[in-house]
């Protein structure tokens, strides 16, 4: 469990909003970053995700984990700001005429750095999906409660991140697994097949 | 580090080195953006405040056009005026002064008819509703005002608030 869940938050409490900004800042950057892929697109979506909550912080239900309610505005976010990310870069193409510029090239990348950047590429319920999963270590059924989909939802966004990290990234990720990661979670899969 | 979900050591090592490269500095609350967006909290008392003024200028509305059953402002306007200073009333025909004798045949103020009653004294005539008002038997006749509009007794219930309308039959007759 999240640190941040240990003591309970008070809705509309301002110390406790700052406590929770605190403990969970951190997280929420790097499923940010795991998104967008640009430490700086990363931090702006992460404020702007505490302003929202920030905002809602009156309303907020003290039986549901603050950091699973944080992690789902900042997905919500970075989804947003991505979007508009990509519409901006139409729109200089389409000011420039001439070609785009192409994605970075996986092999010139430092290894670490190549993750990021293919991560990135992914589209962002994707890769917030996979972050959430691999790196954080929710399970299927606190990502599906967090992102407000279904269990069976996580498992097929899990499966086509996977399938498209094989692709991008080499044979070296060709180790992952085709369907849910653990035994819980392919019966959690097939429990709502 | 949380605990591996069934990917593999090192690919989960990759990940986690490629994510904690972003620079992480320490988060300072009183620095955050949430902290420095006062101006949406001001905002609110200021549109509780334009809310509040609005519903109440919907309420007075809905007043006037319940009392007044008019939507012009003016004439709620004219009624509140009216309510607050009664209009002193009018005085009666016979404390009115007549016109001066002196006065010549066929000239007259404007709006009244001038009509010979006697060989010298000039009358201004009735106004002209008198002239067609039914003939009632003087049995039927209320103890009241003789210039009153007088109606046909007709059965009506007795709670019932506004007078009949007289029987158009009997205009015409006037002056009998």
């Amino acid at each position: 469990m999240a640190p941040s869940d240990a003591q309970p938050f008070v809705p509309g409490s301002r110390e406790d909003f700052d406590r929770l900004y605190r403990q969970t800042y951190p997280r929420l950057l790097r499923t940010a970053y795991g998104v967008l892929g640009d430490p700086c697109s990363a931090e702006d979506c992460v404020q702007e995700a505490f302003v929202r909550a920030f905002e809602a912080w009156p309303r907020f239900r003290p039986e549901r984990p603050a950091e699973a309610w944080l992690q789902q505005i900042t997905v919500n976010v970075a989804i947003s700001h991505q979007r508009r990310q990509r519409l901006r870069a139409v729109g200089e193409v389409l000011r420039r005429l001439g070609r785009p510029q192409p994605s970075p090239d996986p092999a010139a990348l430092s290894d670490d750095a190549a993750v990021v950047a293919a991560l990135a590429a992914l589209p962002p319920r994707l890769s917030a999906t996979f972050v959430l999963r691999y790196y954080h270590g929710y399970t299927n059924r606190e990502i599906a409660q967090s992102l407000r989909i279904s269990e069976r939802a996580v498992g097929l966004r899990l499966s086509a991140a996977r399938r498209q990290l094989r692709d991008r990234l080499g044979e070296e990720w060709s180790e992952l697994p085709d369907q849910g990661g653990s035994r819980v979670d392919r019966s959690s899969v097939r429990a709502d097949a | 580090m949380p605990e591996s979900n069934h990917l593999p050591e090192h690919l989960r090592a990759r990940l986690a080195r490629g994510l904690d490269a972003v620079p992480e500095l320490r988060p300072r609350p009183e620095q955050a953006a949430y902290a420095r967006r006062r101006y949406r909290a001001a905002r609110r008392p200021a549109l509780a405040l334009l809310s509040g003024a609005s519903a109440l200028i919907a309420l007075a509305a809905l007043a006037g056009l319940a009392s007044t059953g008019s939507a012009n402002p003016v004439v709620w306007t004219g009624r509140a005026i009216s309510e607050i200073h009664p209009a002193e009333p009018t005085p009666s025909p016979a404390t009115e002064p007549t016109t001066p004798p002196a006065a010549a045949p066929g000239a007259g103020a404007s709006g009244q008819q001038v009509r010979r009653v006697g060989p010298t004294a000039v009358r201004p005539s009735p106004p002209p509703d008198d002239r067609f008002l039914p003939t009632i038997p003087p049995g039927f006749l209320p103890p009241s005002d003789p210039r009153l509009p007088r109606f046909s007794p007709r059965p009506f219930p007795t709670d019932f608030p506004f007078p009949t309308p007289p029987n158009t039959s009997d205009f015409g007759h006037g002056g009998r």
